[in-house]
């Protein structure tokens, strides 16, 4: 019965989502055929230049995140691990690097790179990962430098990372012999512009009681918008879940069945344990509303105000790369955090200490703290991974969850 | 002052670093800043200067973290975590401020932590992640000049370029001296010990950089007088090794200790906390603000910064090359991301070139480090058994 139900929740869009990805996918595998480049990018790289050159984006976290959820994850670390790399780097860096020595995949292994755009808006680890990388496919990789923000996106800052972008552009011309044109990127952008909106409509569904979704389906429906924003399928496919949470809302369907808890969920999923993670919480009748790692992609891309001149677009553009949840002081990220409680009307917040994500975790404890004091909201912090389940221990964690949505209740 | 003298001071100053801080403060009436980091070259130590301030290098230490625990999780690296231990203790009262010079993840979010723990003005300095393009001048160039505005206002006193041009000749000339003691070291390793050399650029760190150079001073007019500036090795016994070391930092001391009792000899290093730091000549052209950025974009490839891993590889082979080194060995903090990133690529290449490298994974704490010297010890063997055949 309560496996029926729970099915009955599922999102019906995710066979599309299905498509869009698998025919994603044959275009990358098939790329050399059709005379396109393939570039390996970062979750936080400026995707709309690579799509208005034809070049198909390829996102290894994503395929990271995929063998964590088919729970490929150890063995391809292990893998990796063999090789030198220490269990101390990031999981994921070291589930693709192990993919590449294995050949293993859930998708047949990602295509081979012709080049790779690396931004560290989002950690220093993919720097370090994607220079491994480029040396195993002998293929270059344009890092671009997009400083933290110790206080706001600052004109020197975004100056240097709008130079940066023009110097990318410079770099994928070569590589893809062919010329930027500005009047197609303009397109995208826009194009961009209209889908990063359809996400931020999405997540913010959630505000809604019951909350017609929770954030593991934006987590596990967050793959096009990393990569295929810019494009019209994305567009298109973003439209068609929109309009299915629209309808839930309409017909009062929650994510879970009798909605008591609202919680907003801080850094990465914890792949491996996500449906389980997720059939528990539904059990217990809480619902995640809300993620700052989801809502890391509803920056603007382009304001689309004022005269269209390349150097505001390119600078705006910049703008909105420097402004991920994680690449920002604390004092922000308890702003942003704070809001979202707000907004969503939650009563209370998981944060995961991931041991893989350093600039995501380290010091979280005194982000939930200062939270707690200025929102009067109490959080709970758990320690794991986001692909390895080896640093993991699931029950005394879900004793611990538990415990805290107890407590809330009592409040 | 003689070479023991020297030497004794050296030592005072990384046993008890606050002693000659405070002692300073008192004499200027200047403030002091911690600068907390594992890579000193990212210190923008001659604006530090320039501003009238006392830079003070803050490196973590070999004490157990209790306090820190919480506010820095485990997996972050011992050097960020008994810093923050230290500070949290209440140990460097003495300093005014903090600057943080930005190297990995990790100190980017110890600067944060530290923000909202401590309660002292913090200056964050975000050094770019890729030094050799041309757009990353411009930015250096602005982001020394906020730092500057924010230390001006922290010490009250104006940097104009003539004091920061004296500051960039201090600590240029300062620097000429550890690079010229290094090639003493390098024909003659006795001359100074892996701990003596790492005590020589630490307390460079703790002392003023008047005081230290003239302690530098008299260790070379030691070795010109003894006749050690390059005359040989001075005999390099049969069952002695000789390595190069590279990393962040040689530590902790105990490790360091090690090479010499287990038969190494150190001929000189990459490390962060040692040669890639006195590497910088920062140039004279007029504009010592843009000078300092194009000094600072100067720095030979290391870990922390974004280059292709066969740059640091080349370079290292060079080096092994050049002082005739048998080996290598990596000095590599637990949980140190752009260490055990390089280390796989690293250990190839200098392998294939005939190098062999050794990895210590070492931890700052209390405590001796387990298996370290019978590893370096298993090492040695190999690289003799080596050159024998």
């Amino acid at each position: 019965m309560q496996e029926n139900e729970n099915k009955d929740r599922r999102l019906k869009s995710f066979k599309h989502m299905k498509e869009l990805m698998t025919t994603y996918y044959i275009n990358a595998k098939t790329a050399e055929q059709t005379g396109r480049k393939v570039a390996w990018v970062t979750s936080g790289a400026p995707v709309e230049i690579l799509h208005a050159m034809d070049v198909i984006p390829i996102y290894p976290e994503n395929h990271a995140a995929m063998c964590g959820v088919q729970k490929m994850g150890v063995e391809l670390q292990q893998a990796a691990e063999a090789k030198g790399f220490s269990m101390d780097l990031c999981s994921y860096a070291r589930t693709d690097i192990g993919s590449i020595y294995t050949g293993k995949s859930p998708v047949f292994g990602l295509p081979r790179p012709d080049f790779m755009v690396a931004c560290n808006n989002i950690c220093t680890t993919v720097v370090k990962w994607y220079e491994v990388v480029s040396r195993i496919y002998q293929c270059p990789v344009f890092m671009v430098d997009m400083p933290f923000l110790t206080s706001g996106p600052q004109e020197h800052i975004v100056s240097y990372v709008a130079d940066q972008m023009r110097e990318l552009i410079r770099f994928v011309e070569q590589q893809t012999g062919k010329r930027f044109e500005e009047d197609r990127f303009l397109d995208v952008l826009m194009k961009s512009m209209e889908t990063t909106q359809l996400w931020s409509d999405i997540l913010d569904a959630c505000t809604h009681r019951p909350a017609p979704m929770s954030c593991f389906d934006a987590f596990i429906h967050i793959g096009p918008i990393v990569t295929l924003r810019g494009t019209q399928e994305c567009c298109d496919y973003y439209k068609i879940l929109k309009q299915e949470l629209n309808e839930r809302i309409r017909q009062g369907i929650g994510a879970v069945p009798d909605e008591r808890h609202r919680l907003v969920w801080d850094n990465l999923p914890i792949w491996f344990n996500l449906k389980d993670l997720s059939d528990k919480l539904a059990e217990w009748n809480t619902v995640l509303v809300a993620a700052t790692y989801a809502d890391s992609w509803c920056a603007k891309v382009y304001a689309g105000e004022g005269a269209v001149d390349i150097d505001s677009v390119l600078k705006q553009l910049a703008t909105a790369y420097l402004l991920p949840y994680i690449n920002n002081g604390f004092a922000e990220r308890v702003r942003l955090l704070k809001n979202m409680l707000v907004k969503y009307q939650a009563d209370g917040f998981l944060m995961h200490s991931d041991r893989s994500c350093k600039p995501y975790s380290l010091g979280q404890y005194l982000i939930r703290d200062e939270l707690a004091r200025q929102t009067g909201i109490p959080g709970l912090v758990i320690e794991a991974d986001m692909t390895d389940p080896r640093q993991y221990a699931e029950a005394p964690t879900m004793n611990r969850i538990q415990a805290y949505l107890e407590s809330l209740a009592g409040r | 002052m003689n070479r023991n003298e020297a030497l004794e001071k050296i030592t005072g100053a990384v046993r008890n670093p606050l002693k000659p801080v405070e002692a300073w403060k008192s004499r200027s009436g200047g403030k002091v800043v911690g600068v907390v980091s594992c890579m000193p070259p990212f210190a923008p130590e001659e604006l530090i200067h320039a501003a009238g301030l006392l830079p003070v290098g803050i490196w973590g230490g070999d004490v157990p973290v209790s306090l820190a625990d919480a506010k820095m999780q485990s997996f972050a690296c011992s050097v960020a975590r008994t810093s923050l231990e230290l500070a949290l203790k209440g140990v460097f009262s003495p300093c005014d401020g903090f600057v943080f010079p930005f190297c990995c993840d990790a100190f980017q979010n110890l600067s944060e932590v530290w923000k909202l723990s401590i309660d002292r003005p913090c200056f964050q300095f975000v050094f770019p992640k890729k030094v050799d393009r041309g757009s990353v001048r411009t930015y250096l160039e602005k982001e020394l000049l906020r730092v500057q505005g924010e230390l001006e206002a922290f010490s009250g006193q104006a940097v104009t370029a003539a004091k920061l041009r004296e500051s960039i000749r201090l600590y240029n000339e300062h620097r000429r001296r550890l690079r010229k003691l290094d090639e003493i070291r390098a024909r003659d390793p006795g001359f100074l010990t892996a701990v003596r050399m790492m005590e020589v650029v630490l307390s460079s760190t703790f002392l003023p950089k008047e005081e230290h150079l003239v302690l530098l001073e008299a260790l070379l007019a030691d070795a010109e007088g003894s006749g050690r500036t390059g005359k040989g090795r001075g005999g390099t016994a049969d069952r002695q090794v000789r390595v190069l070391l590279t990393g962040v930092m040689p530590r902790p001391a105990t490790v360091a200790a090690m090479l010499e009792e287990v038969g190494f000899q150190v001929l000189g290093d990459d490390l962060g906390l040692g040669s890639l730091f006195y590497s910088l000549e920062i140039p004279d052209s007029g504009n010592p603000l843009r000078d300092l950025a194009d000094g600072y974009l100067a720095y030979p490839p290391c870990s922390t910064l974004h280059n292709p891993a066969e740059q640091r590889s080349a370079s290292l082979i060079r080096r092994v090359r050049a002082v005739g080194a048998e080996g290598l060995l990596i000095f590599a903090t637990k949980f140190c991301e752009p260490e055990f990133f390089d280390y796989p690529y690293l250990k190839e290449d200098l392998e294939q070139a005939g190098v062999p490298v050794l990895l210590l994974e070492t931890e700052l704490g209390p405590g001796e480090p387990g298996q370290i010297r019978t590893r370096l010890e298993a090492f040695l063997e190999t690289v003799r058994g080596k050159r024998n055949g």
